[in-house]
């Protein structure tokens, strides 16, 4: 146990409250009484430097514990992932809201109050994020006995949009459904002229009731439902699960196989940033720009499918390891395609970087400022380009990243073109770690074998996905399947942060705005 | 009325691609029916359950399908098939007329073994009208 993770459980046992404290590798779970739940997550938060890392609401009385509400803060600089547990009432399954002090809290809450009616008392905004209008009351589809009504549901009733009124003040209402081949979600702006005063955002239009599905399948059946979550992530969440399922069983993948799998997460961020700085200048219709990322993300796709048998990376990982190893021409094939990416973003960034009226849209544009970033806990290139300087790889290592060389690119601005750079940088870190992974490859087996999971345990997994930090939670059932899995992605923790990003800005720009965080609906929605 | 004519008589409308893939990726599943046991393990495997196996025990016949339509070409059949009857392939397209032609079925004879219980023995027929097969 490392002296960081000692000091958080010292720390933690100073505390005042009634809480129970106790260690595992790299986590440490405090059991505390619901009434005290917002009092001890902020103590936790302030005394240990920790953010909220992900929640988790779950109906445990099929396991005979009752309700149960699961808080994790990751402590970044111990790097340790702390989780606060308690107990509901199975009558009044009521908590204090952690909304006020926390407000990265927010959606997290709304969530456990839409799909398992447990109630957050003192949420300073309780409308439904999940669900609908002409949701019928008192259906919670998370509960372990919720019974699926006949016929689906209708969309009935408006949205509870409050927003801003007063003379002048204007409404544009925007999707969910838009003029490109593109995900769903409501925007509605709030404006003065041409400048936002406001937006609300409604998603979850695509929500599929993923994490009951998965529930009762076993691990192998349930990954590939978790790899589609949503396309562009599917490396990331499918090894994420993975590695969450093989916590909980206590497996160790082989050597060859640890690399393997952290070569495709670096070839994933590779392809989306790359796509995702193509997506950018296509958001301020800088047309070059556009299409060198363009190109660049098919090369990479393209690799993809001639490594792996998938433009996306689906079927990559397998519970235990990855599904097949490299072919034998893999390294030299990475190599010139790579080269060949790196000159591509080379002439893409001056491309950029030379062009005024480029650079006048960019800068200034969508700024979000630290103190946001860091209040509503963001993760990944939209908190790096905040000033936060926070990245899983680094502070709580996983695979292969302990043994690689590893810089961590930071901006301060917070605008469109910080967004936009650290991407760029990141891309140029990704090409180099390819390069280090290939040059040190391990030999041997690319899988074992997997047991089945142990009943009524729980385990956690972190991995840096090219949106951020996701986080996977998984609890195994009485008889070997999954009894509770969710997925806290990246996209997910940094939605709210595009409404605040938007204030102060034209209405033209926020096409910009919105790809410049260029986040998921799918698995957001999940 | 003769290019109506002509239109009529072409039949399936999807021209073939004029160039072929050029990174193959991880297809279908074909199918082998000559290789095919019927012991049924990779139905249970199959995550999006679109292959399936059932018995009519009076008519003494196993019926294997895989309905090629759910399949998300993520090979588990492949892994736990004893007799490589499920065989890769990189063809990834889904066009057909009908959704009949994108299921797979074939029939075994059943008889009973020493114990009574029912055994595939002998292939009846397989169906394959589609390209995957």
């Amino acid at each position: 146990m490392s002296n960081k993770l000692s000091e958080v459980i010292n720390t933690l046992r100073r505390l005042e409250g009634p809480l129970q404290v106790s260690a595992g590798p790299e986590q440490v779970t405090v059991v505390t009484a619901a009434p005290a739940l917002a009092q001890v997550c902020a103590q936790v938060a302030q005394a240990c430097d920790a953010r909220l890392a992900t929640s988790v609401g779950c109906d445990e009385r099929l396991l005979g514990r009752g309700f149960q509400v699961y808080f994790v803060f990751a402590a970044d600089r111990a790097g340790a992932f702390i989780t606060v547990q308690a107990e509901l009432d199975e009558n009044a399954p009521v908590f204090p809201s952690l909304t006020a002090r926390l407000p990265a809290a927010n959606w997290h809450e709304r969530e456990m109050h839409d799909l398992l009616g447990f109630l957050p008392q003192g949420h300073p905004d309780l409308r439904p994020l999940v669900l609908h209008p002409g949701w019928p009351k008192g259906f919670f589809p998370l509960r372990k006995d919720a019974q699926l009504p006949p016929s689906p549901f209708q969309v009935a009733g408006d949205l509870d949009m409050p927003g801003v009124t007063g003379q002048g003040v204007y409404q544009l209402p925007v999707g969910p459904i838009h003029a490109g081949v593109i995900e769903p979600g409501h925007f509605r702006f709030f404006l003065d002229g041409e400048q936002i005063l406001s937006l609300e955002a409604q998603l979850f239009y695509v929500h599929r009731g993923a994490e009951k599905l998965i529930e009762g399948r076993t691990p192998a059946l349930a990954l590939p439902v978790v790899e589609r979550l949503c396309a562009t992530c599917s490396a990331s969440h499918a090894i994420g699960f993975c590695q969450a399922v093989e916590a909980l069983s206590g497996v160790e993948i082989p050597p060859r196989a640890r690399h393997l799998r952290t070569l495709y997460l670096e070839l994933e961020r590779l392809y989306n940033h790359l796509g995702d700085m193509g997506n950018i200048c296509a958001g301020l219709s800088y047309h070059l720009g556009n299409y060198l990322g363009a190109s660049s993300k098919e090369a990479l796709v393209s690799l993809n499918a001639e490594l792996t048998g998938h433009r996306y990376l689906m079927g990559v990982a397998a519970l235990g390891g990855v599904r097949a190893d490299l072919p034998g021409h893999a390294p030299e094939r990475i190599r010139t395609v790579l080269a060949q990416a790196y000159r591509d973003l080379q002439e893409l960034l001056s491309g950029i970087t030379t062009s005024p009226s480029v650079l006048d849209r960019l800068e200034n544009t969508g700024r979000l400022s630290r103190e946001v970033a860091l209040e509503l806990a963001l993760v990944g290139p939209a908190a790096r380009a905040s000033g936060v300087d926070r990245d899983a790889r680094r502070d709580h290592p996983y695979l292969a990243y302990s043994d690689l060389k590893l810089l961590v690119p930071l901006r301060s601005a917070g605008d469109v073109y910080s967004r936009l750079m650290v991407r760029a940088d990141e891309a140029q870190v990704s090409m180099d770690l390819v390069n280090q992974l290939l040059r040190t490859l391990p030999a041997g087996p690319v899988r074992t074998d997997v047991p089945p999971l142990p009943p009524r345990r729980q385990a956690l997994s972190w991995i840096e996905s090219p949106r951020g930090e996701s986080v996977h939670w998984v609890q195994g059932g009485n008889d070997g399947t999954i009894y509770r899995y969710r997925l806290r992605s990246a996209s997910y923790q940094n939605w709210p942060a595009v409404p605040q990003a938007v204030l102060g800005n034209i209405v033209p720009d926020f096409p910009l705005v919105n790809k410049s965080f260029e986040l998921c609906y799918s698995c957001t929605d999940r | 009325m003769q290019q109506l004519w002509k239109y009529l008589r072409r039949g399936r409308a999807t021209a073939p691609a004029l160039t072929p893939d050029p990174t193959p990726s991880r297809g279908f599943p074909a199918f082998r029916f000559d290789a095919c046991i019927a012991c049924g393990r990779c139905a249970p495997v199959c995550p999006t359950g679109v292959i399936s196996i059932a018995d009519d025990a009076p008519a003494l016949v196993r019926t294997w399908s895989l309905d090629y339509r759910g399949c998300v070409r993520c090979t588990a059949c492949q892994e736990v098939c004893p007799t490589q009857a499920l065989v890769p392939t990189h063809q990834t397209q889904l066009a057909a007329t009908s959704a009949r032609d994108l299921e797979g079925v074939a029939r075994f004879q059943l008889v009973r073994d020493q114990s009574g219980a029912l055994v595939p023995r002998r292939y009846l027929a397989w169906r394959k009208e589609t390209s995957h097969g």
